[in-house]
């Protein structure tokens, strides 16, 4: 349990001491300190936490939307014209006025990408989530599960050294999340990209990552970083093994803590 | 409070309403169609009906077949061609002089916090004042006739293009314009290719609104600033007390109106095919 990746491959991305203070009227919310952690390159890290525990406020500050207030964090990048990172947003982050097809083309065409070449890769990613056919669609047109993947597709044609996810799968119904689950296992491991998956399904993680970085409640931390050392590939069968039970109960016993703590929190702010 | 939550799966059929009870009643789409296409072609029975029995006094309610008559006969002879035609060319010069300052200003007042906070007293100090009442004024100003009634359906017309478009540009959901930002949405890349179709739902919104209240307003300042377009010929029609011209003006209003709405909203699914098609407009 140790905050950095166990194999000895150089990092992708390295934070150090990250925090956030939000700044309000009367008083001001740590929402997250003194946060490290160092991913690899290649890695499957997911991040778990209570709600509230500035799992998305990390995101956006490695995203580079929002400021961290203290410490810094580095991406190595391999190739300079690659974009640093890309996110899958929750949902509703297409943009309505554009056809499946040129919302995947989105950041390459921003980037300024030569039409064809961006035409090319788009229809790639597609056909690798199954959405051959739908291009020409509008998002309003396609179910909660076809948006996220376009949503995951958007952020792979980018090509970006580290992908960020926001709780991708988070609103989609129990049996479409769990076709999804496998199917981003499947294009990450063809892709071989590094992977921040915020989620606050602990199976999901279980399932997904190579490590689980759990969060306590506010101010934000890690508590501790998990190795999964469960054998991929990992399908939905994998859920099953014995070994994916226990670490899910040890996961959890941690993360009762917390999620008790941040009840109390909220219970005191309301009064 | 749970951590994993499977409670979701009720929404695979949200495309279809399987609800029986509801707070307003429902008819079959057949029986609904054929009694909307009925219920105008009765009302008019009736009218014609009661005014042939003498229930309703000729003198202020014509019967419709002969204002159907008095309409023939005054397309016929050039007369309503004619106003129609000047009250369109006002209306039409009103309606551009408030949609592109409109807009302009509208889509600067929601980019620019600044901006926003110098404009917002002064337009909610001019916007509740029914414009109309600047009449009198503006005559003062720019005499009878045509460009005293543009300048006034233009103010009025221009109020509630500017409010809607700057509520388009303020009510773009977060998320995309973070997409926007995190896929490096640029400077006029940015404004061109995700706030501009962004706000453009509430842009045309405000079009519709604004092309509306320009008709009236046009039409209620043809009444006194000037001697042509449909509004003087039904101020006219009174004074030479001829009510089947007044109800053939009103009819050409009320087609008028629908076309120029029907107009709007079809450049909007023409410019907007991505809007879902079943919203309440």
């Amino acid at each position: 349990m140790s905050t950095t990746p166990s194999s000895g491959t150089e990092p992708a991305i390295t934070a150090t001491d990250l925090g956030k203070v939000y700044r309000g009227e009367h008083q001001n919310v740590t929402a997250l300190k003194n946060l490290s952690f160092s991913v690899s390159r290649g890695e499957f890290f997911s991040i778990v936490g209570p709600s509230g525990c500035g799992k998305s406020t990390l995101l956006r500050i490695i995203a580079r939307l929002i400021d961290a207030t203290t410490g810094d964090f580095q991406v190595n990048s391999q190739d300079q014209g690659r974009p640093e990172n890309s996110v899958v947003f929750q949902e509703h982050a297409l943009f309505p006025w554009r056809t499946v097809q040129d919302n995947v083309e989105f950041g390459l065409e921003m980037r300024g990408v030569p039409k064809q070449e961006r035409s090319d890769t788009a229809q790639d990613y597609l056909r690798k989530v199954g959405l051959e056919g739908f291009e020409n669609l509008y998002p309003h047109q396609l179910s909660g599960g076809m948006q996220q993947r376009v949503n995951i597709s958007r952020a792979f044609a980018n090509d970006p050294e580290v992908l960020l996810m926001d709780e991708p799968l988070g609103a989609l119904d129990a049996q479409t999340r769990f076709v999804l689950q496998e199917e981003l296992l499947r294009i990450w491991n063809e892709e071989n990209k590094t992977i921040i998956y915020i989620t606050h399904s602990l199976e999901e993680a279980i399932l997904m990552s190579d490590r689980i970085g759990l969060m306590t409640s506010q101010p934000g931390t890690l508590k501790d970083v998990y190795e999964v050392d469960i054998p991929r590939p990992r399908t939905n069968k994998t859920r099953n093994r014995a070994d994916f039970n226990e670490l899910h109960s040890e996961l959890w016993d941690s993360l009762e803590e917390e999620v008790q703590a941040s009840m109390e929190l909220r219970r005191a702010e309301s009064q | 409070m749970s951590i994993e939550h499977d409670s979701e799966d009720e929404q695979l059929d949200a495309g279809v309403d399987t609800r029986e009870s509801s707070v307003f009643s429902r008819l079959p789409v057949g029986e609904e169609r054929l009694i909307s296409i009925l219920s105008p072609i009765v009302f008019v029975l009736l009218w014609e009906a009661t005014v042939q029995i003498g229930l309703l006094p000729e003198a202020w309610f014509p019967a419709p077949s002969s204002i159907f008559v008095t309409l023939v006969e005054l397309l016929r002879d050039g007369t309503l061609i004619e106003n129609t035609t000047i009250t369109l060319r006002r209306l039409l010069g009103a309606f551009l002089l408030a949609a592109i300052p409109g807009i302009v200003l509208g889509l600067i007042m929601g980019l620019n916090a600044t901006f926003r906070a110098i404009m917002d007293p002064l337009v909610s100090m001019l916007y509740p004042i029914p414009k109309i009442a600047l009449l009198p004024l503006i005559i003062i100003i720019f005499g009878f006739g045509d460009r005293s009634i543009i300048v006034t359906a233009s103010i009025t017309s221009f109020f509630i293009i500017l409010l809607n478009t700057m509520a388009g540009v303020l009510e773009i959901d977060d998320v995309l314009l973070e997409a926007a930002d995190n896929f490096h949405a640029k400077g006029f890349q940015k404004f061109y290719k995700v706030v501009l179709p962004g706000a453009m739902p509430l842009i045309f919104t405000g079009l519709r609104l604004g092309l509306g209240l320009a008709l009236i307003v046009t039409i209620a300042a043809e009444f006194i600033a000037s001697e042509s377009g449909l509004g003087y010929f039904i101020l006219n029609s009174w004074q030479i007390l001829r009510v089947e011209n007044m109800f053939a003006g009103f009819i050409v209003i009320g087609v008028v109106g629908s076309l120029l709405t029907i107009g709007v909203e079809k450049l909007g699914d023409y410019l907007m095919p991505w809007r879902e098609t079943d919203t309440i407009r």
